[in-house]
């Protein structure tokens, strides 16, 4: 996924305006023209998403759907000066996936379960925010087709395939300590990325 | 944890616990030690974002999966039968700890644990000085962990101890310190598998913790009741 798509540039910056541009109509207006246009771009991604989860096609598209209800239930909360309609709509979809695998886990015995989701709970939104605003985007993506294979292998399955840490080093054949220093790296190199760009 | 300040908070999850975090794939207990250091740490929410901003150029790379035929128009189909929008301030919102209205510490410490979906906390004594709650215990599936309260008296040592998993212990109020420094409000100490420490709360006043921890504490000595395992050597 990372570092084989050639940078579309321009026209993806264009695109993630436009999109933004339908999240925020929905949210002001309930607009349906502009739902129709988030669901053909994003609900066949959701799907893909969903499908990493390990379910079945037909459960993945159910997911889709409702993660595209939950979009246009939602719709009012978006800002977009704080993150871009794929950020948000990501985390729709995390918080979607978490509370599908919860219900799966859930099993007779005594076993407690959280009823809410803290990971649902955003931080207080604040000017932090903004590093997911457009312009930061278009750096973002450029640096993380420069992760090295190897760290780019690490954030890829750790954010797509509902594996822990502990199973990415075992898949890998790497020791936790490892993935984790991976991830790091990762991170920080996309900070400083982001860092440069915006000094 | 009232007034505290970014600048106070010294100790941080690492960045592979926030982007666990941010992709969801964190195991399930020690989520909400990481959402009330996010609620005190703009630091961590600025890399926070940005882990979830990752998320969405992931999201918009994946190849998209063809749907099956009409879908839209079941979705648009749906939307008749929608219920009022979700309207801005509905959200949980993780509120500062020690900022209670009109109550005292105890009140504060259970408006936060409400506002993470946790049940309230009842504690007990498992050793000298030291009270626990168990808040919440997942399933292997959720990475198997569990959730304390802790409140330890000042001076009152946790028997030196290592984990099979990771270990997240967040100060809600006082302080205390290992081998790996001193923590106090809002700072989350990140322990690794195997890795033994030995906590001594520290004064003034009691320290209470959160802590999520990764499999059973092995202690190095005898320690009856104390997380209801028994030591092993």
């Amino acid at each position: 996924l990372i570092g084989r798509e050639p940078d579309k540039g321009a026209s993806f910056d264009d695109a993630a305006a436009a999109l933004a541009g339908h999240l925020a109509e929905v949210g002001r207006t309930r607009d349906r023209a502009a739902f129709a246009a988030l669901f053909t771009h994003f609900a066949p991604r959701l799907k893909s998403y969903f499908l990493r989860m390990g379910v079945t096609a037909a459960a993945a598209e159910d997911l889709a759907q409702e993660a595209m209800f939950m979009i246009w239930r939602k719709a009012a909360l978006y800002d977009p000066a704080q993150a871009t309609a794929s950020t948000w709509i990501f985390t729709i979809a995390r918080n979607l996936r978490a509370d599908a695998m919860r219900r799966e886990r859930r099993q007779p015995g005594p076993v407690e379960t959280m009823d809410s989701d803290v990971a649902v709970t955003d931080p207080a939104p604040g000017p932090e925010g903004l590093l997911a605003s457009a312009r930061s985007e278009a750096c973002l993506r450029g640096a993380l087709r420069t992760l090295p294979e190897e760290q780019a292998r690490v954030v890829e399955l750790s954010y797509f395939g509902d594996r822990s840490h502990v199973e990415i080093g075992h898949e890998l054949g790497i020791p936790l300590g490892t993935v984790k220093g991976r991830l790091r790296q990762a991170l920080r190199r996309l900070r400083a990325t982001l860092a440069g760009e915006k000094s | 944890m009232s007034g505290v300040a970014d600048a106070a908070i010294r100790h941080h999850p690492s960045a592979a616990t926030l982007m666990g975090h941010a992709a969801g794939t964190l195991w399930e207990a020690a989520k909400p030690v990481v959402a009330v250091h996010l609620a005190h740490c703009s630091e961590c929410r600025g890399r926070f974002a940005q882990a979830e901003a990752v998320g969405g150029l992931l999201l918009e790379g994946l190849p998209p999966a063809p749907l099956t035929p009409g879908a839209l128009e079941r979705a648009l189909k749906r939307l008749n039968a929608d219920p009022q929008p979700v309207e801005a301030g509905v959200e949980d919102v993780v509120p500062m700890a020690g900022t209670p209205a009109g109550g005292g510490v105890e009140d504060s410490l259970a408006a936060t644990l409400r506002s993470l979906g946790l049940p309230t906390h009842r504690l007990r004594w498992v050793a000298p000085g030291i009270r626990h709650a168990l808040l919440l215990r997942s399933g292997p599936e959720a990475g198997g962990g569990t959730l304390r309260l802790l409140r330890v008296r000042p001076g009152a040592v946790i028997p030196r101890h290592a984990h099979c998993g990771a270990e997240l212990t967040l100060v809600l109020e006082g302080a205390f310190a290992d081998e790996t420094g001193r923590y106090g409000p809002g700072d989350v100490a990140e322990v690794e598998a195997e890795v033994s420490h030995r906590p001594v709360a520290q004064g003034p006043s009691d320290c209470v913790c959160l802590v999520a921890a990764q499999g059973f504490p092995r202690f190095s000595r005898m320690l009856s009741g104390l997380f209801g395992t028994h030591a092993r050597k």
